[in-house]
């Protein structure tokens, strides 16, 4: 997994490619919770060049949702793979994140 | 007999093992382990992100929960194929811990996502041998055709006609290299235990309990067996079984040649007939099916794949006997009778005079297999508990894992008539007709499945099969 950290405009933006799996989770946890703790801007995470997504990783978009909740800022997804996006509604994440088909829709 | 009771258990076969620490880190190693062999058959690539899916949960699930202090250890996965299944086994000997509730738990994103993208999850105590999860994904069904790994590709066959090989009667001092044709071809995953027995085998075949034809190639090799076996010395019937034929010879017509050498030498013992059955698994055997003159007398379902197909092949004229065939199923035992051209006497029982002057106790005879869970009950004598001692028998089967009853009732005595009926009440249904199966005679078999009757398979069988297997799937509805 490799995560890439712009920012662009309003969003800051957290791209991530290979998979989000058990073993690689706790390195975007780390990443995610520590740009939501800046607390500056809304967050994108890009999920273009992301192949596979478990549980691990899911649990760590929860937190995040959380903490962006409670400093009152957006988090939206971006670019969801057709089987990442059926991850997600199976583990019925969809209806809690924004999510649009490509950060050009922003 | 009870090896015609073939369940997924004696017929996957394992494509490998892998040990692996109880560690988060090595869960890619795993998937990727798992992933691989997915791959190879004809898995798509978004339902191999599934099975990754599946198996990184439930490592997840072993090593969050059965070695949740952290404490180092071990897991073993094994991947077992089976026709148009993968099955993937999660075996740790770690803190106990209640995989039912977890799985259960809705709050669980693992568990959502094994249920989500798992065709079957179950899971065992295996007692001190720890605990076992296993998950089976689908797998396109062009995979068995074209790439049975027992099968491999056309090309893998060797070149040979029949002509260059010669069928013998197995001698004792072959006995030790049958076990080597075993190993060689299955390792130790033959279903029955006794093909690794040299010893026994050799004094079996010096004794004349029991008969195999061999396959011999131009290097004086073993490459294909089957073996005659009787239910009792005094059987008129005989049974085929270990049917087994190397890798590289089973584009050939071998399987049919063994069958019809043994079925020549059972026919100048003076049997009556032959029992062999095809397992829809084992195609090897079923493209060769039906032989001359074998015709379909009963059917097992089990899963979808796995259903069992028995024939019997008529070599000798029997005695005519007297059955009493439940008036309802008349008509379609009177089909494989005609089919087999052996002549019955059938009569309907006065029935109120029997009933009256049945023994106590009913007689029975029961074999269980769990590893196939699977149970066989053969009626020799019916008593008043009859009904009462069926029903408690098969809520204590299933309350142990037993999914598949058959139970065999005798068609020479006047009170299956009634019996049958009461038993198709219960859930049982027609399985089918085998004549002189038994030391009371003929036997009608019933079969009781606990759960969903399977989807009908596409069986290569005859047009009378056909009949037959509707006959019987308009009854198990």
């Amino acid at each position: 997994m490799t995560i890439n950290v712009e920012k662009k405009d309003k969003y800051s933006i957290i791209s991530i490619a290979g998979r989000l799996d058990a073993s690689t989770s706790g390195e975007f946890e780390e990443q995610l919770v520590k740009k939501l703790d800046e607390g500056e801007v809304d967050i994108v995470i890009n999920f273009a060049d992301l192949d596979y997504i478990s549980s691990s990783g899911l649990r760590v978009l929860l937190v995040g949702a959380k903490k962006i909740k409670a400093a009152n800022k957006k988090m939206v997804l971006a670019g969801l793979k057709k089987h990442i996006y059926e991850v997600f509604e199976i583990a019925g994440f969809t209806p809690i994140f924004e999510i649009v088909d490509s950060i050009a829709n922003l | 007999m009870t090896e015609k009771l073939k369940s997924e258990s004696e017929l996957s076969v394992v494509i490998a093992t892998i040990q692996i620490e109880a560690n988060k880190t090595y869960i890619p190693a795993l998937t990727g382990f798992v992933s691989g062999i997915a791959e190879k058959f004809q898995l798509s690539r978004e339902e191999r992100i599934k099975l990754e899916l599946i198996t990184e949960e439930a490592a997840l699930s072993i090593i969050e929960n059965s070695f949740s202090k952290g404490q180092k250890g071990f897991y073993e996965v094994a991947v077992k194929y089976l026709p148009g299944k993968l099955k993937i086994c999660f075996v740790d000997k770690g803190e106990p811990f209640d995989f039912e509730g977890h799985i259960d738990d809705n709050e669980n994103i693992g568990a959502i996502l094994i249920k989500a993208f798992a065709d079957e999850i179950s899971f065992n105590n295996l007692g001190k041998d720890g605990k076992e999860i296993i998950v089976t994904k689908k797998i396109p069904l062009q995979a068995f055709n074209s790439e049975n790994i027992e099968q491999n590709s056309a090309s893998k066959y060797e070149d040979v006609c029949n002509d260059d090989l010669v069928y013998q009667f197995m001698q004792p001092e072959q006995a030790l290299e049958f076990t080597q044709f075993v190993f060689k071809n299955y390792e130790y995953n033959y279903p029955n235990d006794g093909v690794y027995y040299p010893e026994i085998r050799k004094e079996l075949l010096e004794i004349g309990a029991l008969d195999a034809c061999v396959v011999l190639n131009k290097k004086n090799e073993i490459i294909g067996h089957i073996a005659l076996k009787l239910n009792n010395p005094d059987s008129m019937v005989g049974e085929l079984c270990e049917v087994i034929i190397d890798k590289k010879y089973r584009s050939n017509k071998i399987c049919t040649a063994m069958k019809e050498f043994l079925f020549n030498y059972s026919m100048e013992m003076g049997l009556y007939g032959v029992y062999y059955n095809v397992c829809f698994l084992e195609k090897f055997q079923q493209n060769e099916a039906p032989l001359s003159e074998s015709v379909e007398v009963a059917f097992l379902l089990f899963d979808n794949s796995l259903d069992n197909i028995l024939y019997y092949k008529k070599l000798n004229n029997s005695p005519d006997l007297t059955i009493y065939p439940p008036l309802h199923h008349q008509n379609i035992v009177n089909q494989i009778y005609k089919r087999l051209n052996i002549k019955r006497i059938m009569l309907a029982a006065d029935l109120k005079s029997l009933l009256l002057h049945l023994p106590q106790q009913t007689n029975l005879l029961l074999t269980i297999s769990s590893e196939t869970k699977t149970a066989l009950i053969d009626i020799v004598e019916y008593g008043n508990d009859f009904i009462v001692k069926i029903k408690s028998l098969l809520g204590e089967l299933t309350n142990n894992q037993i999914l598949n009853v058959i139970i065999d009732l005798p068609l020479s005595n006047p009170v299956t008539q009634v019996n049958c009926a009461i038993l198709e009440a219960e859930g049982f249904f027609f399985s089918g007709v085998l004549p002189e199966y038994q030391k009371t005679g003929d036997v009608l078999r019933l079969q009781y499945i606990s759960g969903d009757i399977p989807k009908k398979t596409k069986a290569v069988i005859s047009e009378f099969g056909s009949e037959l297997l509707n006959y019987i799937y308009e009854n198990a509805k």
